[in-house]
């Protein structure tokens, strides 16, 4: 690398990495993950002990005849039974009525002392109805009754291949998502670090010692670099805790969905990696035109929702429908990133599109990265705001 | 043998000229005065001159060449009147990034030299923003002059400064001055200009009008001041 632009490029990381600011925003969203995941799991087991404690006193009373030999048959009525929960002579009553089969109802009994969220009464009186008939049946019936049993989905597309549309988006999508991060971490970041030297009075000073294009593109790759390592800092947290949960029932299956299609993997990365130069070069180069960080917030935020425009239209993308719509968000500047990225993942992209799409992002972007460097060398002196020819007014 | 030539720099912005067919030199290890008041084009040539402004037409050479800031034969400090640092980075980062991007061997081993000469080695790991006025104008006049550069251009230099860093500033002029730095010096204090300079430029309007040695100058006035010369000449445009 060229030595002023490494000078840059390591001085933008470091000084970056140093602010607890830079930290916190990295590690709040995970630490919040983190936190909900441990609270819930928390709640998770206090729930499971609660379930039935060995001393809690429970009464059926069976009217309907379900139970042939009902263990918990302690009281004749349902009044007795409320009877003698609000004695407390039992913690738990259930009455199952005879019309059971038309209501579909059974009654249950309980003094609680608060409020209770996590009700397990339905669930215990369906576990022991459920092994009171399972008696009388063999495996197979019992299971068909049950549904406790997985159904595995295997669809074709009309060309008659397999289609696992949704395995195979599993891993694009993590890439489009990390490409969202990406934005939302690191555009305020972006404009930003362009503004501080035209705020600070630095650019007079600086651009004697290095030019303006290394200056930028420095400045550029050190906010890739940051921006990768928020990504990382982001989702490696997830990582561990999918890891931990491995043998959950519904990671496993997630699991077991992926598919590998390679040429939808690599064309998420190239998309990826440009996209990011595309919108890093955008956010500079608002930073360059404008001279504090006032005006250019003015600019950032409509850039930024021009750049998630297509998850407004995201239920268009699920669809599956290539209509002018579509392809106008699709090759939009601002929006195209998300929107070849989002098609690539639902399998809705051609190679022709996803070819005109990488032209289009490669040729902006480099087109953006030259214009920023020429914006922040002619308005890092002006200490104003560089606003195009035909949009200023004229003297009359 | 000139450190600086500029030959017919003419510069327009939009339909106004700012400078209008402006031709000098500096010459290697001379003090050069460029005078004038307010808007009289002094920031724009000195703009141009390092690459800032791109001149309508002339041309602006440093050491020969148009002005390269990566080239490491040909240093250049410019304390501009708009100046500034990092100031939320420390004092010693500050000096260290820009001594790396002017190329010196040991940026470290220069900071911490430049530190201790101007009494702020106890404030090396504090942020520049937690510094006083007086004590970020002797940084930024550090990061000015590392490198011991070929060609020094303080604009306004004194602006602001209390009597002690204007006598450092002295200091490190004339120190420079020793070692055979050029240095253009714009400034409204005719005083500094006659204690200082070699030569001088009086611009009026982007147009010179007086070009030479102090002296010459002088004699072209009647033997008058400076301040009075420059009374006269710029008196006119008040009037």
């Amino acid at each position: 690398m060229n030595k002023p632009l490494f000078i840059v490029t390591k001085f933008e990381i470091i000084r970056q990495l140093k602010k607890p600011s830079f930290w916190l925003s990295v590690l709040f969203v995970p630490a919040f993950l983190g936190l909900t995941f441990l609270i819930g799991y928390s709640q998770g087991n206090e729930n499971h002990f609660t379930e039935l404690e060995e001393d809690t006193k429970v009464a059926i009373t069976d009217e309907a005849g379900i139970l042939p030999l009902n263990p918990f048959a302690l009281y004749q009525t349902e009044e007795e039974g409320i009877k003698a929960v609000k004695e407390g002579e039992v913690d738990l009553f259930y009455y199952i009525p005879k019309d059971f089969a038309e209501t579909k109802k059974i009654e249950f009994y309980q003094v609680v002392d608060g409020l209770h969220l996590f009700d397990f009464s339905s669930e215990a009186i369906k576990g022991i109805l459920k092994n009171a008939v399972a008696q009388d049946l063999s495996e197979t019936e019992l299971l068909a009754l049950t549904g406790e049993y997985e159904v595995s989905t295997n669809q074709f597309s009309k060309n008659g291949k397999d289609a696992n549309i949704l395995g195979r988006a599993i891993i694009p999508g993590l890439i489009a998502i990390s490409f969202f991060l990406f934005l939302v971490l690191s555009g305020n970041r972006l404009t930003m670090t362009v503004v501080e030297e035209k705020e600070n009075r630095i650019s007079e000073m600086i651009l004697t010692a290095v030019s303006a294009k290394h200056l930028i593109v420095g400045k550029i790759i050190a906010m890739i670099i940051l921006g990768f390592i928020q990504i990382i800092a982001f989702i490696a947290p997830v990582i561990v805790l999918v890891f931990l949960n491995r043998g959950n029932p519904m990671i496993s299956q997630v699991f077991d969905l992926i598919e590998v299609d390679p040429f939808m993997i690599i064309a998420s990365v190239i998309l990826f990696l440009f996209s990011i130069l595309f919108i890093t070069g955008i956010l500079t180069l608002i930073g360059s035109a404008t001279p504090n960080a006032r005006e250019a917030s003015n600019f950032m935020a409509p850039a930024i929702v021009a750049s998630v425009f297509p998850l407004y239209f995201l239920q268009l993308f699920l669809s599956g429908e290539v209509n002018f719509m579509v392809e106008l968000i699709t090759y939009f500047p601002l929006s195209a990133p998300i929107a070849l990225m989002l098609r690539n993942t639902l399998g809705t992209l051609s190679i022709t599109e996803l070819i005109i799409g990488l032209v289009e992002i490669v040729l902006i972007s480099m087109f953006v990265v030259r214009l920023t460097a020429k914006t922040f060398q002619k308005n890092a002196i002006n200490f104003g705001m560089a606003v195009p020819k035909f949009l200023q007014k004229r003297k009359r | 043998m000139s450190i600086v030539l500029v030959k017919n720099f003419k510069m327009r912005f939009g339909n106004k000229t700012v400078i209008e067919d402006l031709s000098f030199e500096v010459g290697k290890g001379e003090i050069f005065g460029l005078l004038g008041a307010n808007g009289s084009g002094k920031t724009t040539t000195v703009r141009a001159l390092l690459g800032f402004y791109k001149p309508t037409s002339g041309e602006l050479l440093i050491d020969g060449k148009v002005y390269d800031p990566e080239d490491r034969n040909v240093t250049v400090g410019y304390l501009p009147e708009e100046r500034g640092l990092y100031k939320k980075e420390t004092v010693i980062d500050n000096l260290v990034y820009f001594a790396n991007l002017k190329g010196l061997n040991n940026p470290l081993e220069w900071s911490m030299k430049y530190l201790k000469r101007v009494g702020l080695t106890d404030k090396t790991n504090e942020k520049l923003e937690k510094l006083s006025g007086g004590q970020q104008q002797k940084i930024q006049l550090g990061v000015c002059i590392m490198g011991n550069p070929k060609l020094l251009i303080l604009d306004e230099p004194t602006k602001g400064f209390d009597p002690m860093n204007r006598r450092l500033l002295m200091e490190i002029i004339e120190e420079l001055h020793k070692k055979g730095t050029a240095i253009i010096l714009i400034t409204h204090y005719m005083d500094e200009v006659e204690k200082l300079c070699d030569r001088a430029l009086l611009l009026k309007d982007g147009v010179a009008r007086a070009y030479g040695t102090i002296k010459d100058i002088k004699n072209e006035f009647n033997g008058k001041s400076l301040d009075q010369i420059f009374l006269e000449i710029y008196g006119e445009q008040n009037e």
